[in-house]
This record gives C-alpha cells, sequence and structure tokens, in this order.
C-alpha cells in the first residue's frame, strides 16, 4: 500500500532530475545526488508505514503523510520540470 | 583552561572539528579570491593591450 | 545605464557598483565578525559555569545553535536570490546564491559535526533517524547537489536558472516535511530542545554569550558571501573577456 502511495512522487521527482541533468555527460551520478534529498521524505514515510504495518500498529498518520508529500510532489514538480527543459532546449 | 571535568575530550573536539572547518573555508576562500584577481587583472591587461 | 533618482537596493546589482561599494564595506563587516566570534567563543568557553546535567559539554552550544541557524538561514538567503534572478535577471544575485552555497554546506557540516560529537556521551548514539538530524542531513545533500549543478553546467545563464529552480524546488520540499514531521512526535530533539532552549537558555549567564555568537556566525557568513560573491562576479567577467578574445 505504501508503495502504491508513494510510486508517483518517486517517479515525478525522478523526471525532474532528469530534466535537470539531460544533455549533461556522466550525468547518472549527478541525477542520482540530485534526487537523492528528493526522496527521503518518501522513503521515510514509506519505511515507517511499512514498519507500523508489520507490527501491526496504526498506519494512518504516516500514511497521510505520504500522501500529502506525493501530492504536494506531483503538483509542484511537472511545472518545474516544464520549465527546466524549457531552459534545457533554448 | 576551566575545569572541563570528564568531557574535555568532547567539547574540545567539537571545537576543534568546527575551527578547522572554517578556517578551512575562510582559507579557501581568500586564496581563490587572490587568484581569481589576478586572473581577471592579467586578461584585461591582454584586452587592453590587444585593443 | 538609466541613473535611478532615487538610491535604492538595485544600484547594486550593477557588478561593478557591488564590488566598489563592498571594497569599503567587506574589511568592516570582516573585522566585526572576528570580534564577535572570539568574544562570544572565548566568553562561552572560559566564562560560563557548567551545566547540571551536562556538565561541560554545553559549552558545545556556543558552536552548534549558531551554525544550525546558520545551516538554515544560507539556504533562506539562497531562496531569495534565486527568486531575485528567476524575476529580475540581476546576474550579481544568481552569484550570490552561488558563492553562498559552500558557506551554507559548512554550516550545516558543522552543525552536523558538533551535534554528534556532544550527542555522544549525552545520549549514547552519534545519530538518530530523528526528524531534526534527518532534515539537517537532507540539506547536507541538498547543498551538495546545488554546488555540483552549478559546477556541471557550462553556460553560466544556464546553471543560474536551473541552480534556481533547484533550490525553489527544494525549499517547497523543506516546508513540506517540516509541516508533515510536526504532525509525528518523535525524536532525540523533542526532549533536548525544551530542556536546553527553554530552560538553560532562559538562564543569562548562557544566553547572553549565544547571542554574541549567533552575532558572529552571522557576521561570518555575510562576510564570506561578499567575498566570494565578489570572487564569482570576476570570475564570471574573466569569462566572458576570454571568450570575447576567441571570437575576435
Amino acid at each position: 500500500m505504501s508503495l502504491l502511495l508513494g510510486t508517483p512522487a518517486l517517479s515525478v521527482i525522478g523526471t525532474f532530475g532528469a530534466a535537470l541533468t539531460v544533455g549533461l555527460k556522466r550525468g547518472g551520478l549527478l541525477l542520482s545526488l540530485l534526487v537523492l534529498p528528493l526522496y527521503v521524505p518518501t522513503l521515510i514515510f514509506g519505511a515507517e508505514v511499512a514498519r507500523r504495518g508489520m507490527v501491526g500498529l496504526e498506519t494512518t498518520v504516516p500514511m497521510l503523510m505520504l500522501a500529502g508529500i506525493t501530492c504536494g510532489a506531483i503538483a509542484l514538480l511537472p511545472f518545474a520540470s516544464a520549465a527546466v527543459l524549457r531552459v534545457n532546449l533554448r | 583552561m576551566p575545569d572541563l571535568g570528564k568531557y574535555a575530550d568532547t567539547v574540545l573536539a567539537a571545537y576543534a572539528v568546527s575551527l578547522v572547518l572554517i578556517l578551512g573555508l575562510v582559507l579557501i576562500s581568500v586564496i581563490r579570491s587572490t587568484r581569481v584577481k589576478k586572473q581577471l587583472e592579467a586578461v584585461d591587461k591582454k584586452v587592453k593591450s590587444d585593443g | 545605464m538609466k541613473e535611478p533618482r532615487v538610491t535604492s537596493l538595485w544600484t547594486y546589482a550593477n557588478p561593478k557598483k557591488f564590488i566598489e561599494t563592498t571594497d569599503k564595506l567587506l574589511p568592516w563587516v570582516a573585522m566585526l565578525a572576528l570580534i564577535c566570534l572570539v568574544t562570544g567563543l572565548i566568553w562561552g568557553f572560559f566564562f560560563t559555569p557548567d551545566d547540571y546535567r551536562q556538565g561541560a559539554t554545553v559549552k558545545i552550544i556556543y558552536i552548534h545553535v549558531p551554525s544550525a541557524l546558520m545551516a538554515i538561514n544560507a539556504w533562506l538567503m539562497m531562496l531569495v536570490a534565486s527568486l531575485v534572478w528567476i524575476v529580475r535577471r540581476h546576474h550579481v544575485s544568481a552569484l550570490a546564491a552561488r558563492a553562498a552555497a559552500p558557506v551554507g554546506l559548512v554550516m550545516t557540516l558543522i552543525a552536523l559535526a558538533t551535534g554528534a560529537i556532544w550527542g555522544q556521551p549525552m545520549w549514547g548514539t552519534w545519530w538518530a533517524w530523528d526528524p531534526r538530524l534527518t532534515s539537517f542531513l537532507v540539506l547536507t545533500l541538498f547543498y551538495f547537489g546545488y554546488i555540483a549543478l552549478w559546477a556541471a553546467i557550462e553556460n553560466d545563464d544556464t546553471a543560474a536558472d536551473l541552480t534556481s529552480i533547484l533550490c525553489l524546488v527544494g525549499s517547497v520540499f523543506a516546508v513540506l516535511s517540516r509541516y508533515a514531521v510536526n504532525f509525528w512526535n518523535q525524536g532525540l530533539h523533542q526532549g533536548a530542545s525544551l530542556s536546553l532552549d527553554e530552560k538553560e537558555n532562559v538562564a543569562d549567564v548562557f544566553y547572553h554569550p549565544l547571542l554574541v555568537s549567533i552575532a558572529g556566525f552571522v557576521l561570518l557568513f555575510i562576510a564570506l558571501v561578499l567575498l566570494r560573491t565578489r570572487t564569482e562576479i570576476r570570475a564570471r567577467r574573466t569569462r566572458a573577456l576570454l571568450a570575447r578574445e576567441r571570437m575576435n
């Protein structure tokens, strides 16, 4: 369940990173560096959901956090990625 | 030196690491500033003499 | 260039004017920074008592707190400078953001290092995945990424554009995470900040040298950013001149 909530955020973040590094030689390493801090909230809340689920505790709060981050990411990053691509394709 | 008691190592380590980092940053910034300034002066002169 | 009738802050957006002004300003800021830093740290280190519970380690507060504050404030300054670049395209602003990043990074590293060194005897651990510590680790990564992105892009304007977008996105994520975490009640700092910030910082004997120390760190940041922005301006001019030479 946490994977389902988190995946859209991860893919949108990945796209943003790719847009930033498109056209750079050896951009792969830079891509990982840029994308990693953006991944962290999603990963942490996702892990928390999984952990609580396994132990049998209530998972509502971290799931809400995860959903919030995902929504924020999906709302913001496509615009940011588009702006970045516009710059890079000049 | 005040009596730092059993935490002497801790406090001194923290201060030492911080000072090294700060001094390092200041030194790097100052050295780079001088180097770049000289480079600009050199290029400026060259451009003026090339007309 | 049209002359502004009223002197506004924007006259300093002119690279030449920026360098001329900071020629006079920088020595004073640097000197003031040194005075405050030395005063604050010596006062705190030599002339304050030990804490009842934490012993002499409380003296680390005079470095840990100011550096943590500056780590955040540096990113905020970069955010403002990035927005100014995006809206008004003043190169000095973009270069100032670039100049500030390594300073912010060092502040973050100092905060993390002093925190870990302090934490080991106090709470028996160098690290914990609590909100504040994790967010500082993330901030470190953002600084590294930002600096690396500037270095990776050849065209100055493109680099300025992309890094400012990165700064914006990073800031939004930071704010989002902050709100998320406020609902999440765990963390090493929760207990510590209550005891340290409220009970102890109320004690003037600790508070006053801390204030001086904070002032010192702020001034140090300003001095370094002014110095480094001058360097960036000159570097950019050098690149521009060399490029023109190659075309002639």
